[in-house]
């Protein structure tokens, strides 16, 4: 059964300080999608976003922070 | 307001001002122009030194600042303001010790009372900042590093 | 009794401690960091448990076992070809579920598993509980609470370790759903036909790479004959299928946690008021800025009571050797040559480990992380990334542990990049013969010359990064993610360790090359016999003759030629090589007289001389490294070139322009 599902692609870098948020999907390399689902960035993982600064971001992941360069924060789909 | 938060935004408040104070003036003393009167602080003429004070300072103006919209955040301003000048003061403590060891060894001496800086003695009232706020501060949440 | 030879590897993700349990265990210095992926190189030690010899074998820090990074390659390749008796798997209790996702990893590849459950005193600080029998039974492996640091735990994990090849116990086995697992199963049996490459791995972990479209596994099945077969397993599946293990991989992880950890609902903790300020737009560069202040006034204001005594020691020394000694050859060359050389070199010590030492405790204490946070806005820039920040900074110490910082750096780019440009940020080695030619020529100013030269270093390297990434390395950087770890007050013997296993790469140089570097140009300075010490009719004065002409545009002389060719060896000789061209020996003092009245000697040349030091040629060991790092004799060589040319150019511009305008 599907639901319908609103389209969410709203990437990371564009989240404020302060948010927590959901993870949809990750648009990235074979290599780099692997790398951040294993870290734990995966479809439904909550993660709260710490500092922000320009796209370059500090969030909050299962109790671990991450320091994400601009370009892969908006690699990372929220919901 | 609540009362805590007054407190801290008083505290912060002082102690922000104290700090920039002085970072300012050693900053203009750097420069060149100078009054002998404040000497008596012992406020030198390093650039930097009124460079770390001030910035100091900037951090409890900060901890002021937000310490009206949400006082968690303005909490933790305050206590890094408090972590810092610490750190620095602790920091030019070791080195007023390096430079009384190299008098010491070369033969000469060094003016003790006139060598603490302010970045030393100021630290005091970061201490009556840690004292007072303590357990709001959980210090022994800080592990050790290696473990 | 037995003698047989047990071999044990950690394993576990990075920052975890694992690296401090090695060092406890085998009393051997190795280098922990906070910045992701420590060295390739696998590290041995051998450990002393009840009596009994163990090797123990330090895996790189990884997240997981993909086939993504050369860390987690090596890691998977020597457990399963390795065999170690056991693994123990270090975990960071405070962390658990991205740890275990490692450890279901770990226990597909059918080999020994002890957990220890690391940094657990955090966990009790938190409020967190830890059933930690449940999760021994859920898992089917031994788990030891250890706190590395302190060494609680050790004895027993060690203990655990050694029993497991004799207990036969039921491991957990992650299940990865209906679909996935039926798909398993089939490419198991295809597996099954081959019998050059399966017999040798797992084969269920094998089918889950072939799944998952693992490079490695898929290049060594290449060619066999079950390969078509397989080919129709994986087409069309691709990146999904293998997302979706990760995915299912951390359900087990779950599973598993649910029913045995508990974990509180954290509040702000101190270190995250402490990043409140430290990153934050405004006030994060200047506080990095005041940090590095702090940390340079550190190095050089309490280095200097120790700096004195050894200096005093070496004056001490050479006068008991001129009064002892009779034979005068004897005596210079113990004196005027290995004393003062080596001493020269020896009397930095203080400065450059001091320097180790404070990096190190800002690495610990996980402050580092952030500065490369806050950094890497700018550092991006200029086309460089955030962790290169680090290599550069222990350049200002010496080159040669800085490069080999540069293996962190995951990008080849990136990593390239630095290590060419490194170099041009100066060490210790160049900072006395800023002193002599400042102190000689520039006596009022001094200081400010001085910050100058650093000022100029760091220009340098940028201007390196930029034409670099501009004309040879075009593209963008690469991405950058980084673990942050929490706030740690860093333990003095950890940060000491580090401190060693840097400095350590100094002292050696000076043990070695400067050794024999100083004897080498005693030689060349003493003969022929007869010959005044270091005068041009000396060996050392007539290859100065013969390099004259190349540096005359610049306004050097034929003593500057030698120094700098000597520099090459190590940029510690100059200053040395310099006293014995001047005849001045140990007395610097008296050097300074000497170049003052030395009529080709002008501020302007000196100023000349500075410059050139500090842009050319890296010196022997940093070649070497290079070499080593960047695993090629090309960029070895252009960095020769590179720096050799930049130097000669802008020195002559300098000199020309300063002629000019009348100095």
């Amino acid at each position: 059964m599907r639901c319908t599902k609103m389209i969410h692609d709203i990437p990371l870098s564009n989240i404020p300080e302060g948010e927590i948020c959901e993870v949809d999907h990750i648009s990235a390399g074979r290599g780099l999608a692997r790398r951040l689902a294993e870290l734990g960035f995966l479809a439904g993982t909550r993660l709260t976003v710490n500092r922000s600064e320009g796209g370059s971001m500090i969030v909050c992941v299962n109790g671990q922070r991450f320091a994400l360069s601009r370009g892969i924060a908006s690699k990372i789909s929220i919901k | 307001m609540n009362t805590e938060i007054r407190r801290k935004s008083i505290y912060s408040a002082g102690v922000g001002g104290v700090y920039l104070s002085f970072g300012l003036v050693q900053f203009v003393f750097s420069l060149g122009v100078g009054t002998s009167s404040l000497r008596y602080l012992n406020i030198d003429d390093n650039i930097f030194g009124g460079f770390i004070m001030a910035l100091i300072g900037v951090v409890f103006i900060f901890a002021l600042e937000r310490m009206r919209r949400d006082d968690v955040e303005g909490t933790a301003f305050q206590f890094s303001g408090i972590f810092l000048s610490l750190l620095f003061a602790g920091i030019n403590l070791l080195i007023l010790g390096a430079d009384l060891l190299s008098a010491a060894l070369e033969g000469g001496s060094l003016e003790l009372l006139g060598s603490i800086s302010p970045i030393i003695y100021l630290g005091v009232l970061s201490l009556a900042g840690l004292m007072l706020w303590k357990d709001e501060f959980s210090l022994n949440r800080l592990s050790r590093a290696g473990a | 009794m037995e003698n047989d030879n047990i071999t044990i590897a950690l394993a576990g993700n990075p920052n975890v401690g694992k690296t401090t349990l090695f060092n406890s265990l085998t009393g051997t210095r190795q280098h922990v960091g906070n910045w992701p992926g420590v060295t390739v190189e696998k590290k041995v030690g051998t450990a002393r448990h009840k009596g009994r010899d163990i090797t123990i074998v330090d895996l790189p820090g990884t997240y997981s076992l993909s086939a993504y990074s050369l860390d987690e390659l090596v890691t998977r390749d020597y457990i399963i070809k390795g065999r170690p008796d056991a693994v123990i798997h270090i975990l960071d209790a405070s962390n658990l579920e991205r740890n275990l996702y490692l450890t279901i990893q770990l226990l597909e590849l059918d080999v020994n598993v002890v957990l220890a459950l690391n940094m657990y005193d955090i966990v009790k600080n938190r409020g967190d509980t830890i059933d930690v029998e449940m999760l021994s039974k859920n898992l089917g492996v031994p788990v030891v609470e250890t706190v590395a640091s302190t060494g609680e735990g050790i004895e027993e994990l060690i203990d655990a370790a050694l029993r497991l090849p004799k207990e036969g116990i039921e491991r957990y086995r992650p299940f990865y759903g209906e679909d996935l697992e039926e798909r398993i199963s089939k490419v198991m049996d295809v597996l099954g036909g081959d019998d050059k490459v399966t017999p040798r791995f797992p084969r269920r972990w094998l089918a889950i790479k072939v799944l998952e479209e693992d490079k490695e596994v898929l290049k060594l099945l290449e060619g066999s004959e079950v390969e078509p077969k397989l080919k129709r397993y994986m087409d069309g599946v691709g990146q999904n299928t293998e997302l979706e293990l990760v995915n299912r991989r951390y359900e087990n992880v779950r599973c598993v946690m649910s029913g045995s950890c508990k974990l509180s609902d954290g509040g702000m903790d101190p270190s995250d008021m402490l990043d409140k300020v430290v990153t934050n737009k405004y006030l994060g560069i200047p506080i990095f800025l005041a940090m590095m202040w702090a940390a340079f006034e550190m190095t050089f204001k309490v280095a200097e009571p120790f700096t004195i005594m050894i200096d005093k020691f070496f004056s001490w020394l050479m006068v008991l050797i001129t009064e002892n000694v009779g034979n005068g050859t004897i005596a210079s060359l113990l004196g005027d040559g290995i004393i003062g050389g080596v001493g020269s070199v020896l009397v930095f010590v203080p400065n450059i480990f001091l320097l180790f030492l404070i990096i190190s405790l800002l690495e610990d204490s996980g402050y580092l992380a952030r500065a490369a946070f806050v950094m890497d806005k700018v550092m991006s820039r200029i086309g460089l990334h955030g962790k290169s920040f680090i290599p550069l900074l222990i350049g200002f110490g010496c080159s040669v542990p800085a490069i080999m910082a540069c293996r962190s750096i995951e990008d080849n780019k990136d990593r390239i990049i630095t290590i060419l440009s490194t170099p041009f940020i100066t060490c210790g080695a160049r900072f006395p013969v800023y002193v002599l030619f400042a102190g000689a020529f520039f006596a009022d100013s001094e200081g400010t010359v001085v910050f100058s030269m650093y000022l100029l270093s760091i220009l340098m390297a940028i201007v390196s990064v930029i034409l670099l990434r501009r004309f040879i390395f075009k593209g963008e950087k690469s991405p950058f993610i980084l673990e942050i770890p929490p706030y740690r007050m860093p333990t003095m013997r950890s940060a000491l360790l580090h401190m060693w296993d840097r400095g350590k790469m100094y002292l050696k140089k000076a043990g070695t090359i400067i050794f024999l570097g100083a004897i080498i140009i005693w030689v060349l300075a003493s003969f022929p016999p007869g010959v005044e010490y270091g005068s041009g009719d000396s060996f050392v004065g007539m290859i100065g003759k013969v390099l004259e002409p190349l540096i005359s545009p610049l306004g050097f002389d034929w003593k500057i030629a030698v120094a700098l060719t000597l520099g090459f060896v190590a940029k510690e000789i100059v200053v040395g090589s310099l006293g014995t061209l001047y005849g001045t020996g140990e007395n610097d003092d008296l050097l300074r007289d000497q170049l003052r009245n030395d009529p080709s000697m002008t501020p302007l040349t000196s100023l000349g001389v500075m410059i050139f030091t500090l842009i050319y040629v890296p010196c022997l060991a940093t070649v070497a490294i290079i070499r080593k790092e960047t695993n090629s004799w090309k960029w070895t060589l252009f960095s020769i070139l590179y720096s050799m040319s930049l130097a000669w150019v802008i020195t002559f511009v300098v000199y020309r322009v300063g002629l000019l305008l009348g100095y």
